[in-house]
Parts: structure tokens; C-alpha cells; sequence
């Protein structure tokens, strides 16, 4: 038994300005390399959950722990490092306005031997053949799928400890995003990256990842775990989640 | 199409910049003045009016002026000492003191004739510098006082704590210790303090004098409520604070700054003297400004305001009622 | 000809190092520092009191630059973390600047006409050699520009520019990076307002009056003249140089030609100012049909 990656002990989460919290008495653990899909409408709270992880956000109450200690004792630099976060908007993940080289060098931190452009190209001909042309372009002049895919390359590049997805496929058109889907959960897989991905698209939540937390006004709805993932029908994940 | 248009415009503008050199390399026949001024005002409008008629009338019309102005913005005004070096004008005419400098620091072929204008003795020796200084110096305000009221034994002198002014102040304290008076000198710091300044004097004092300090010049109201309710003269150095209320002033006419500044233009073209072997001109030619409500207002008669003006060989002015700028 | 060219080279020169600083600010940074009008003037104040009062020109001349990168960085601070709008920080630093450059003059005008400088003893023996030294010093200011251009600290202060919280969230010191941003970039300032005294003579508290806009304009000139002949849609490092100096080079030169032709100092900047909306405008259009 390996000890658990992140730990949410009791977290919840409210704006005085709000009438309910957003999310509330969360309890759950994350193990190194598991998929966590989290399953929920919009405004059920799975962002948010994300945000509390990568420190964008607070708990107003509970703890979060990373490796068995309070996730508030990291600095920043060290949890920038440890959490990547992949969000449907590129800004949240790239500087539109640099090269994809500039991008790389920004990403780059202790690797001892950069990659030199070639190289470069090579390792990003692996999630998206356009991409390894495109060095010196604006990274904000690529389409949607290849900023996105550059992202995800850019995230993995020194594989962080947990990777976040939040429906990072959402603003893509279906084909693109069907791709760029297979494509991540082909990436997590080979370099055993634990992950937690946001959906609301059941199909998704069916095809990928090892566990699905569904999440309904902000607490936990229904936990499914890998076994009992494996033998759910569509039908049968709709009725449990919605 | 971009590409198009900006070879287009540069091609333009060359040929257009090397032709027009050309037509003014061909066009220096007659004597060319360059007149640089620095911002538009009307007293570098009226020295540049004295200087521009006086030599005019002077060369019988042989010379041609080129006034530059560079509204305030020294890249421009670099731009435009070049641009007159290379129409190889005779003479460079700065007006005011900043725009002296940079003439003498960009020129050193050409004589240059400073209007306005004062720098070290040393600075203009080493340029071929002649300079009108236009301010008057505090020893001829003092005798001019004291040949006005020969009677007043004390007076204050307000001034602020600019580095230009404080020495004029010991030359003035000096030059009423040599004619018996008394100088009570006030310094102010910032304009508020004035009021506290101009409330404390004594009530010996038999008249206030303000130098030509732009601090207290801003502030004059306030001692002219002074001067009013104590019924004593308030004297000043310049035609502006006159209009604002003070009895009187002794100045300087702008005019009469360009006229001095022909008469050295002469020196320098026709008599082919070094400028810098020209002493800086002083203002000699003086002029009185009076104001006939302000004199009411502060008990002060005219008639021996007048005598002196006539046997100094001044030349009086009244500006009472006029407005500020449509001076003459 | 040559004399236009002569004309708008020495004037241009002085006025590089600014313009390198406005390309910090203004294209890398992404913000309208107006502080530029005050440090301008400071790096002239502080270098010609310092030498008047028999500092060594070279020591007075660093004091003025780290003048300048004080008041950028107290810029930078003004803006809390990026809460306050950098143009407004800029032109509150302005305003405090007059102040403290008469504190720091005395009066309103310091001359320099007789003080050794760092350049008047090559000017003594020739004007050649005058603007040689001139242009070597301005050459180290590039160098060192290009080298930082070049680094990775260059690189994360145009990452600041574009997405400072992305890069913030990434665990870099955007505080302390903008601090070092907007202290070069005033540096720089500081430097073309020291190096101008020296050229015209004297120091003086209006002398900066319009230098941020001068510098902005003649660097959107210079890019927009420069993208149309590269490859890229994008302007780095030897491109940015490039256009820095062109742009200021060009802003002179067609100063200095309209001059020439007579135009009526007063229409000058009308025309100055049409000249870039053309530029400008075109420059959108272009984006807009590629």
C-alpha cells in the first residue's frame, strides 16, 4: 500500500456572498497513479476543486494535504512545480505572445541539457505533427488543438507529480477534442502521471481514467473505484450521477 | 503596398530635403540672422521686434532674419541650431538663458549674441559669446529709491530662497548700508509664507521691495494688501506686478533688450569685434512703471517719482489699467 | 545630404539609450511607462550637480544612472503587484520627479558649459572625437541591452509582459521582476538625459518634457517600418534593436527634413503626428487581412 498523493480531509469551500458553499465536507484521497475523472454539471464545484489544489483557491475550511503534509507548507515555486494545470483557456497555460521556443525555454527549469530546437521539434512531433515546424511562431498565432496539445507537451515535459485538466478539451471542436482526449490519456499512461481530469461528458468519464468522483452542489455524489469502472455501462453511470 | 509606400515617402523626402538645401546653400547672399526662441511669449515677441527693427534700419535692410521657434521642446530646438548652422546663417540669436547654452554648446564657429541671457564669466569666454543681461542690478534700484525718497531710512526686502536671488540680496543690503538705509531682509520659502512674512513686519517699516523673484512676484497680492493698509510704498522690478499693484517698479522695456542686442550685432558684423572681447551689456536704458491707483492707494505722490525718472534719463511708463500682455 | 544625415545621427544617438528603454516598457513589458519624463530629466540633475560640485563625471554619471533606477523602481512599487494601473503610476512618479529634480538642482537650470564632462575633453580635441566617445558609450548601452535581451531574465520579463499571472502561478517573482523592469527601463532614461546635457550644455527641469511619447512614437515607427521585410510577424532581440534605433533615427530624420522644407514649427508635430496614425493605421489593416 503506497501512501496517498493528496488527501482532502473535510474541505469546504463558501463566499459570504453566496447562499450555499461551493463545495462542502469534501473527503477523498488521490494515490500515486491514479486517473481521477471528476464527473458533475456546471456549478457543481469540480473547478474549484482543481483550484484549491493548484493554490488558485482556499479552503474556508478542512485541510489539503500533498504527500502527507499540509499543502500550504509548499512554496510557491516548489507547488508550481509539482502541479501543472491545463485549463480550456491557452493563456491559462501558455504565453500567447511568445515563440514555442521562448514557451519551452520559460518551462524548462533544472532539466541540465536542453533541448536544442531540434530536439525540440522531435519531442513535440510526438503530440502534434504541425507543431515541430512551428518553433519560432507566436504561440498565439497556432489553432486552438495545436496550442492545446503544445500545453500538454509543455506540462509533461519534466512529468509533475499530479497533472490537472480542467475540461481542457471543452473549447475545441468535436474531432479535435476527441483527439486531443486520446491523446492525453495515451500520454498519462505511458509516463504514469497521476491525474485528475473535469468532465461532464459521461462518455469521456466512461472511456478514460482509473476512478470517477462525481460531484453534485458542491459535495461528493457517488465514488466509483477501478474495478467497478470497468463493468459500468453508460446507462448505468447516468443513473448513479445524475 | 506598405513596402510601396515607404519607399515611396523616404524617396520623397529625400529629394525634397536635398533640393530645398540646395535652393538655401544658393540663397545666403545677403546677411542671415538666426533668431532662436524657446516658447512662444509675448516679452520674446517684443525682444525680437527691438533686435530685428534697430539692425534692419541699421544694414539698410541688407539682412535677412530666420526666426526659429521651438515651442517648448528641446529636441526641436536641437533640430533647428542645426538646421541654421547649415544655412550658415552670420549669427546665432538666442533668447533666454537655457537656449544660450545650448547655442554655445552646439556652436563654436559662428558668434552668437545671447539675449536675456546670463552665464558664467568664464562659460562665455571660452564660446564666442556676447550677452544682453536684462536684469537690472539691485544696486540701481536702491539709489533709485533713495534718490525717490531720500527721507525713508527703512525698509524690508521680501525675497524666496532661489540660489539666483540670494546674492542680489547682499548686494542690495550693501548698496542701502552705503545711501544710510536700513534693508530688513525677509526670506519665504513657499508661497504661504508670505502671508505670515508680510503680517510680521514692524510697523517702522517705511516700504517693502521685491526684486525680480518669480516666488514673490506670484504672491504680490498679498503684499500689496499690505502696502495698502499701512499706507507705505510697495517698490518692485518688474512692469507685471506694477499692473497687480505695486506703486512702482524700475525694469526693463523686452524691446529695449533687443535694441541693446543690435547695437552688439553691429559690433560683432560690421566692426568684426571677437564677441567674446564685448563685456556682457547691461541694461542702462531703464524704465519706470507706475501705477497711478496702486500710488493712491498707498499714499504715495507722483511728482517726485517723475522728477527722478527725468534726471536718471528713465523713461516712465504708466500702466495703470492695462492689462497684463498688451504692454508695449 | 550629408549635413541632414550628420544632423539626425547626433541627435539621434543621444536619445538611444531611451529608446532601448521604451522598448523595455513599451513592447516587452506591454506598459506606458510616463515616468520616463521625469527620469530623463533626473539622470541630467543629479550628473550635472554632481559634476558641478567637482564629482568625478564618470562616478556622477553611474549616480544618475542608479537615480533613474530608483525612480523606476519606486514605479514599479507604485503599482502594487500590478493592481494599479502602470500609466498611472508612471505619471504619479512624474509629478513627484519635478520635485525632487529641483531639491536635487537647486534651481531650474544647471549649466554645464565650463564643468568637465565625460566627453568634453574629447570634444576639446575634436568634434570627431567628441561623438566617437559618444558613440561608444551609447554602444555599451546596447551591448549590455542585447545581452539582457538575450538572457533568460530577458525572456521572463517578456513573459511578465504578456501573462503575469501565468507566470506568477509558474513560481517566478513577478514583483521583484517587474521592480527590475521598470528600473532598467528608467535606467536607460536616465542615461540619454545625462549623456543630453552633456551635448547641449545644461540640465534643466523642462528638458523631459514629451520624451515618452517622442520614444514611443519613433519606436512603433521604427517596427512597423521594419515587420513588412521580415519573415517573422514578430519583432526579437536584433529586430527589436534594429527598429529601436531606426525608429529614432527616422523620427529625426524627419524632423530634421521637415525643418528643411520650411514647414512651420507649429504644424511640425501635426505632421509628426499624421505621419504615425498613417503608419499605425495601416499596420491594423494589415493584421486584419492577413
Amino acid at each position: 500500500m503506497t501512501a496517498p498523493l493528496l488527501q482532502f480531509q473535510n474541505v469546504s469551500l463558501s463566499y459570504p456572498a453566496l447562499d450555499r458553499p461551493i463545495l462542502h465536507h469534501i473527503d477523498y484521497t488521490v494515490d500515486p497513479g491514479d486517473f481521477v475523472i471528476i464527473l458533475g454539471a456546471n456549478g457543481s464545484g469540480k473547478s474549484s476543486l482543481l483550484k484549491i489544489i493548484d493554490g488558485r483557491y482556499q479552503p474556508t475550511q478542512g485541510h489539503l494535504k500533498l504527500n502527507a503534509k499540509n499543502i500550504n507548507t509548499f512554496s510557491a515555486k516548489v507547488r508550481a512545480n509539482t502541479i501543472h494545470t491545463l485549463t480550456q483557456h491557452a493563456k491559462d497555460s501558455l504565453f500567447l505572445n511568445l515563440t514555442l521556443f521562448e514557451n519551452y525555454q520559460l518551462m524548462q527549469k533544472n532539466v541540465k541539457t536542453p533541448f536544442k530546437p531540434a530536439e525540440l521539434s522531435k519531442y513535440l512531433s510526438g503530440f502534434n505533427q504541425n507543431l515541430s515546424t512551428k518553433l519560432a511562431i507566436l504561440a498565439g498565432q497556432l489553432s486552438g488543438g495545436e496550442q492545446q496539445a503544445l500545453a500538454l507537451a509543455l506540462a509533461v515535459l519534466e512529468p509533475p507529480a499530479v497533472l490537472l485538466l480542467d475540461e481542457h478539451t471543452s473549447a475545441l471542436d468535436p474531432k479535435t477534442g476527441q483527439y486531443l482526449m486520446a491523446l492525453t490519456a495515451q500520454v498519462i499512461q505511458e509516463r504514469n502521471i497521476t491525474a485528475i481530469l473535469t468532465t461532464h461528458n459521461v462518455e469521456h468519464a466512461l472511456r478514460y481514467g482509473s476512478r470517477i468522483l462525481a460531484l453534485k452542489e458542491g459535495g461528493i455524489y457517488d465514488k466509483i473505484e477501478e474495478e467497478e469502472k470497468k463493468t459500468l455501462t453508460a446507462v448505468a453511470l447516468l443513473e448513479r450521477c445524475y | 503596398m506598405k513596402k510601396l509606400f515607404i519607399c515611396l515617402f523616404s524617396l520623397t523626402l529625400l529629394l525634397v530635403s536635398g533640393c530645398s538645401e540646395d535652393k538655401q546653400d544658393q540663397a545666403v547672399s545677403s546677411l542671415k540672422i538666426g533668431i532662436i526662441i524657446p516658447i512662444e511669449h509675448p516679452a520674446m515677441d517684443e525682444i525680437t521686434k527691438g533686435f530685428e527693427d534697430t539692425l534692419s534700419t541699421a544694414l539698410k535692410g541688407q539682412v535677412e532674419f530666420e526666426v526659429m521657434r521651438a515651442q517648448g521642446d528641446i529636441n526641436l530646438q536641437r533640430a533647428m541650431i542645426l538646421q541654421l548652422k547649415n544655412q550658415n546663417v552670420a549669427l546665432f540669436v538666442p533668447v533666454a538663458t537655457s537656449t544660450t547654452e545650448m547655442t554655445a554648446a552646439m556652436v563654436k564657429d559662428r558668434p552668437i549674441v545671447g539675449l536675456a541671457a546670463l552665464v558664467p564669466e568664464k562659460t562665455r569666454k571660452a564660446s564666442p559669446l556676447a550677452l544682453v543681461n536684462d536684469e537690472i542690478t539691485p544696486t540701481q534700484l536702491i539709489q533709485f529709491i533713495h534718490s525717490v525718497y531720500p527721507d525713508k531710512k527703512s525698509f524690508a526686502l521680501v525675497y524666496s530662497n532661489d540660489d539666483k536671488i540670494i546674492p542680489q540680496v547682499s548686494e542690495a543690503v550693501l548698496a542701502g548700508k552705503n545711501s544710510g538705509i536700513t534693508l530688513d531682509a525677509r526670506m519665504i520659502t513657499t508661497l504661504p509664507d508670505l502671508y505670515s512674512t508680510a503680517s510680521a513686519l514692524p510697523s517702522t517699516t517705511e516700504g517693502i521691495i521685491v526684486l525680480k523673484d518669480l516666488l514673490v512676484a506670484s504672491g504680490i497680492s498679498t503684499l500689496v494688501k499690505e502696502a495698502n493698509a499701512k499706507h507705505i510704498p510697495l517698490i518692485t522690478s518688474d512692469d507685471g506686478t506694477v499692473q497687480n499693484g505695486a506703486s512702482f517698479a524700475l525694469g526693463v522695456k523686452e524691446y529695449q533688450i533687443g535694441v541693446e542686442g543690435a547695437k552688439v550685432a553691429r559690433k560683432i558684423l560690421e566692426d568684426k569685434i571677437s564677441p567674446s572681447a564685448i563685456p556682457v551689456v547691461q541694461m542702462t536704458h531703464l524704465s519706470v512703471f507706475i501705477n497711478k491707483n496702486a500710488l493712491a492707494l498707498q499714499n504715495q505722490a507722483l511728482d517726485n517719482i517723475e522728477k527722478q525718472t527725468a534726471l536718471y534719463h528713465y523713461h516712465l511708463v504708466d500702466v495703470t489699467e492695462k492689462k497684463i500682455g498688451s504692454l508695449q | 545630404m550629408i549635413s541632414l544625415l550628420i544632423a539626425t545621427l547626433t541627435q539621434a544617438l543621444t536619445l538611444v539609450p531611451l529608446a532601448l528603454g521604451i522598448n523595455l516598457s513599451y513592447t516587452i513589458l506591454r506598459a506606458t511607462d510616463m515616468t520616463i519624463d521625469g527620469s530623463f530629466v533626473l539622470g541630467a540633475a543629479v550628473f550635472a550637480r554632481l559634476v558641478t560640485l567637482g564629482v568625478p563625471p564618470l562616478i556622477a554619471f553611474l549616480i544618475a544612472l542608479l537615480s533613474g533606477a530608483i525612480a523606476g523602481a519606486f514605479t514599479a512599487l507604485l503599482q502594487r503587484g500590478g493592481k494599479v494601473d502602470p500609466l498611472l503610476a508612471g505619471i504619479l512618479m512624474a509629478f513627484i520627479l519635478y520635485s525632487i529634480n529641483m531639491i536635487v538642482m537647486g534651481r531650474p537650470n544647471i549649466n554645464l558649459l565650463s564643468t568637465p564632462t565625460l566627453f568634453s575633453g574629447a570634444f576639446l580635441k575634436s568634434n570627431l572625437l567628441g561623438w566617437s566617445s559618444i558613440a561608444l558609450t551609447i554602444l555599451l548601452f546596447v551591448m549590455g541591452f542585447y545581452g539582457l535581451l538575450r538572457s533568460r531574465l530577458g525572456l521572463q520579463l517578456r513573459a511578465l509582459g504578456d501573462n503575469a499571472e501565468l507566470l506568477s502561478r509558474r513560481g517566478a517573482p513577478a514583483g521583484l521582476l517587474r521592480v527590475l523592469g521598470f528600473a532598467l527601463n528608467n535606467l536607460l532614461a536616465a542615461a540619454s538625459g545625462a549623456i543630453t546635457a552633456q551635448v547641449i550644455g545644461y540640465a534643466d527641469i523642462y528638458m523631459g518634457v514629451g520624451m515618452t511619447l517622442i520614444g514611443i512614437g519613433a519606436i512603433v515607427l521604427g517596427q512597423h517600418i521594419l515587420l513588412p521585410f521580415l519573415k517573422s510577424h514578430y519583432l526579437r532581440t536584433h529586430s527589436e534593436l534594429v527598429a529601436a534605433f531606426s525608429g529614432i533615427v527616422l523620427y529625426f530624420f524627419i524632423l530634421n527634413s521637415l525643418l528643411r522644407i520650411n514647414i512651420n514649427p507649429i504644424y511640425l508635430k501635426l505632421c509628426l503626428g499624421v505621419l504615425l496614425a498613417l503608419f499605425l493605421g495601416m499596420a491594423v489593416q494589415k493584421r486584419r487581412t492577413a
